[in-house]
């Protein structure tokens, strides 16, 4: 196989959906170890071994160990105590539950393939990269009738249109958190890193998009913008507005909850974790908007009870489960069914559940491709380092 | 006689090879998957090596944008290593002289806290160090507190990373002070040295192993080390390991973060290389 | 024994004669100690804080323990971490100290040793960690748990040994160990009789550094464990990435710290004890 032959599929890579060119166009093995077994000639392009994941059209899920196992990968502290007790009464799936701290550890396990994970959350932007490098598999619909208590605006957002690969676990929205006390007025917009008693001490989270996407909103630009003369310029606001903050960060929990900051960039389930014990934190959405972030249910390509993976998402899509993990986690849920069953309290809570006007407000982070991403991940790095 | 049997190259590399063979298992072989990733082009990621080759991470790396952060990153580990000189010489040189047979629970007891988890260690600092903290209101009783607390400062960070690496110094200087034979201090001020000048010409020079080896196992992990900064200091305190770190999570950029990694090898090594026999013993 | 006991005695007698009690070494001292345990102190506090937060006290309750001593997770984390610690503690050791022994005296590519031996102290603890993630499952098919974490921790604590045990070899009076041997003794007996115990300290020392780092490790560990297996630092990141630490950490801190400070203060008590005896029965052979 010609090297040539394979830059330019690579450079074609990401004008197609072609999942069998994407595939052949990474060198999945180390390329040393390729040269070793396969000699020089074939050290540009190797293809990747056909995993069980057997192309987008076959979806049918099976295990490949026939074991009543299920190995769960999920965040620290972000399931119901009977959530996963429930299942294994009720099915005879036993559970192992191991938790990651980021999606940057969890995609670095399922790459390898090894760890054995049957059901993974990463974060939506995460998913978008999962996908295009074939580490979930397609979800088979047929074993989640469930599937129709979900709310239409997940059905078909933008990160993956139709549930082809995931179910939403929750979701939430990035705003600013603030202590009323501390600062003295009601923040409102972004303004509020202006404020004397936020000055040195405020937090801005430490996340390419969450953090180039409060420079772009402040400057009145869509926070999914592929603009490079946008991008430019937000990364100018934000050097700017590294003057006036405290630190650059995503430990924003205890931070909040003891009062060290008084005015942070945050994800909401966070303000109110924080909120729980400082009650005197407020979250708002800014005027100028924020974005929504999703966790996600999916099926790494390589996991070994993929069919008890499917159980486990058809019951958490169940009313009664969806509600119970809502209530406790209290993070949005995007089961439409489960409403009627969590808390009022929650409901009607703008800042859980936004109402229509302040959604509009909310876009999910887009993929934008490879070169975008890499335009804001680099206007990050300078904004981080310079 | 029999003890000259085996020639001294063959015994030394024999007694070597358990450690090199653990690291070229565990270390070697890993470290050439990073090269690889170096030269590969953006969108590498795990375990996922993309075409063409380039040195355009290298290129990169080598931008002089980057100076700075070096800059930073090297003061912080200097300022560490002295600190840890300066705190940890006094309790080596005490333990291993007036300890008696308490030696070994002093020891003992300098490692101690650090069965406590790193991170509440570090909010523990974090707890103290701001504004309403205990520090700050200490410091008020003398009129030395500073508004907001001296969290988010580059002094917290050096004392969060002294904290973290007391006992890397601690520890080798107690081994060196312990071997000291203190006749010689006697000797000095029987030729009439002062105490000054008997530091510096007969113990620094008599716990000289200790002092390299403590300096080194202080400068290098706290160059490298970033969650401390991360978490004690303020808006800059990006260092080398986390800017290296930031490329690799976030899956921004691997090849770049692979390639400053590989650069930070090289020039240890040729540091290395370069040192001449000083100290050749103990490096 | 009684041999180090007669050394020592000359040397330093006439230096407390000279100077006195150190006051201020001793205060010096104090001060480190007291820097030392500071946050130490802090963290025995709020463990008894009836809120979540760790950086205000509020009211004093001991639910966190109460919550500890239920988590069976934390304990199982806590109790892999120890494994792990222990025998990498062990393996470096042993491999770290015969390196340093290897390196002793120069040889055709001894610069080439050091340089190999010093690198694990260098490379970034992410690279380690991906790398080692990558080596382990594609090119080793070593599975991640127990023994890739292992591996890891020694390859990356093995240098604190090396150059603790060289810093205490070098310049070492290599006489002893001839004049040992010109007594009759064999390479063995006169190694365990002489050298061993004059490096004794310097190995010690890297043991308690290679069970320091393994504790403590997270960032090389976070990419290592497997399903199931996961090590308290992970297990408190993980946490903290969502909620802050808990106090539930802080409170299994304050008790394995005082724990050990426990078993410290017994073992001095046991030390002054017999030390006492032994003073009393060389007071009674003068006598005699």
């Amino acid at each position: 196989m010609a090297r040539k032959d394979g830059t330019v599929r690579i450079a074609r890579l990401w004008d197609t959906d072609s999942r069998r060119l994407t595939r052949r166009s990474m060198l999945r093995s180390m390329a040393f170890f390729a040269l070793a077994a396969q000699g020089a000639t074939a050290c540009a392009i190797s293809e990747a071994p056909p995993r069980n994941a057997s192309g987008a059209t076959n979806t049918k899920a099976s295990n490949n160990v026939a074991e009543n196992r299920l190995n769960f990968f999920n965040w620290t502290d972000y399931i119901a105590k009977d959530t996963i007790p429930g299942f294994e009464k009720e099915s005879g799936i036993g559970v192992t539950y191991d938790n990651f701290s980021s999606n940057d550890e969890l995609e670095a396990k399922i790459a390898t393939g090894a760890p054995g994970y049957d059901l993974v959350v990463p974060s939506d932007n995460f998913l978008r990269r999962f996908v295009r490098t074939n580490l979930v598999r397609p979800l088979d619909h047929d074993l989640l009738p469930n599937l129709k208590n979900l709310e239409r605006r997940f059905r078909e957002a933008d990160y993956d249109p139709g549930n082809r690969f995931s179910v939403p676990w929750a979701w939430g929205t990035t705003g600013l958190a603030y202590s009323r006390s501390q600062l003295g007025t009601e923040v409102t917009g972004f303004d509020a890193y202006d404020l004397p008693a936020a000055r040195g001490r405020s937090i801005v989270l430490d996340e390419a998009r969450d953090g180039m996407g409060l420079g772009l909103l402040a400057l009145g630009y869509d926070p999914n913008t592929k603009d490079a003369q946008q991008i430019e310029e937000a990364t100018r606001y934000l050097l700017d507005l590294k003057k006036k903050i405290g630190q650059i960060t995503s430990d924003v929990v205890e931070p909040l909850t003891s009062g060290q900051t008084p005015l942070a960039q945050v994800y909401s389930g966070d303000a109110f974790q924080a909120k729980d014990t400082n009650p005197d934190l407020e979250y708002v959405i800014p005027e100028e908007g924020g974005l929504t972030y999703v966790d996600l249910l999916c099926v790494p390509a390589t996991a070994p009870h993929a069919e008890n993976a499917h159980r486990f998402i058809d019951y958490i899509l169940r009313p009664d489960v969806g509600a119970e993990l809502a209530n406790t986690i209290r993070y949005g849920s995007a089961n439409t069914a489960a409403k009627p069953m969590i808390d009022k309290e929650l409901l009607d809570n703008p800042m859980v559940y936004p109402p229509a006007d302040v959604l509009a407000k909310l876009p999910f982070t887009k993929d934008l491709g490879p070169d975008v991403e890499a335009r804001y991940a680099d206007a990050w790095t300078k904004v981080k380092t310079g | 006689m029999a003890r000259r049997r085996v020639p001294r190259w063959l015994a030394a590399n024999l007694l070597l090879l358990p450690a090199g063979f653990w690291l070229a298992v565990f270390l070697l072989v890993p470290l050439a998957l990073v090269v690889e990733y170096s030269f590969a082009t953006r969108d590498t990621g795990p375990l996922r090596v993309v075409l063409p080759w380039t040195t355009r991470a290298y290129r990169t790396a080598l931008d002089p944008a980057f100076l700075p952060i070096f800059g930073r990153t090297l003061t912080y580990a200097g300022l560490t290593a002295l600190a840890c000189l300066l705190l940890g010489f006094p309790l080596a040189w005490f333990i291993a002289r007036h300890a008696g047979r308490f030696r070994t629970a002093l020891l003992a007891a300098v490692l101690v806290p650090f069965w406590a988890s790193y991170l509440a260690r570090i909010y523990a600092w974090k707890a103290l160090l701001d504004g309403e903290g205990l520090v700050n209101r200490l410091l008020g009783l003398v009129g030395l507190d500073r508004d907001g607390g001296f969290l988010l400062t580059d002094g917290a960070v050096i004392l969060g990373l002294t904290y973290g690496f007391l006992p890397f110094m601690v520890l080798p200087l107690y081994v060196a002070c312990e071997r000291f034979d203190y006749r010689l201090v006697e000797a000095s001020y029987d030729l009439g040295h002062g105490r000054v000048s008997t530091f510096f010409r007969v113990v620094l020079p008599g716990v000289w192993p200790g002092v390299l080896a403590g300096s080194l196992l202080v400068l290098v992990p706290a160059a490298g080390d970033f969650v401390t900064p991360k978490l004690l200091g303020g808006v800059d305190q990006s260092t080398f390991g986390s800017v290296i770190d930031d490329q690799f999570r976030g899956g921004n950029n691997w090849p770049l973060g692979s390639a400053m990694a590989v650069l930070l090898l090289l020039l240890v090594v040729v540091v290395l290389m370069l040192r001449g026999r000083r100290g050749e013993d103990v490096l | 024994m009684s041999q180090t006991v007669t050394t020592r005695e000359p040397a330093t007698r006439p230096a407390r004669r000279r100077t006195g009690r150190p006051w201020a070494l001793i205060v010096a001292v104090c001060l480190v100690f007291g820097f030392l345990y500071a946050p130490i102190v802090w963290l025995a506090l709020v463990s008894f804080n009836d809120s979540r937060t760790v950086s205000r006290f509020t009211g004093f309750s001991t639910h966190w323990y109460a919550e500890l001593v239920q988590d069976e997770r934390v304990i199982a984390a806590l109790g892999l971490t120890l494994r792990i610690a222990l025998s990498s503690a062990v393996v470096c050791t042993i491999v770290g100290t015969l390196a340093a022994f290897g390196l002793r005296r120069t040889f055709r590519g001894r610069g080439l040793w050091t340089v190999v031996l010093t690198l694990p102290l260098v490379v970034p603890e992410v690279v380690m960690g991906v790398s080692l993630l990558a080596f382990f499952v594609k090119l080793a098919g070593i599975p991640l748990g127990f023994w890739a974490l292992l591996a890891a921790h020694v390859a990356f604590s093995l240098s604190f040994v090396v150059v603790v045990v060289r810093s205490r070899l070098a310049g070492m009076d290599t006489r002893l160990q001839e004049a040992a041997a010109d007594l009759g003794a064999g390479p063995l007996t006169a190694f365990r009789t002489v050298t061993l115990p004059l490096v004794a300290p310097a190995i010690a020392a890297g043991s308690a550094f290679a069970f320091l780092l393994s504790f403590d490790d997270v960032v090389i560990s976070s990419y290592l464990t497997g399903v199931g297996s996961t090590t308290l630092p992970v297990f408190v990141y993980g946490q903290a990435s969502k909620r802050g630490v808990s106090p539930e950490i802080v409170a299994l801190s304050t008790a394995m710290v005082g724990v050990s400070a426990l078993l410290l203060l017994i073992g001095v008590a046991v030390v002054t004890w017999r030390a006492r005896r032994v003073g009393r029965r060389v007071d009674l052979t003068v006598a005699g």
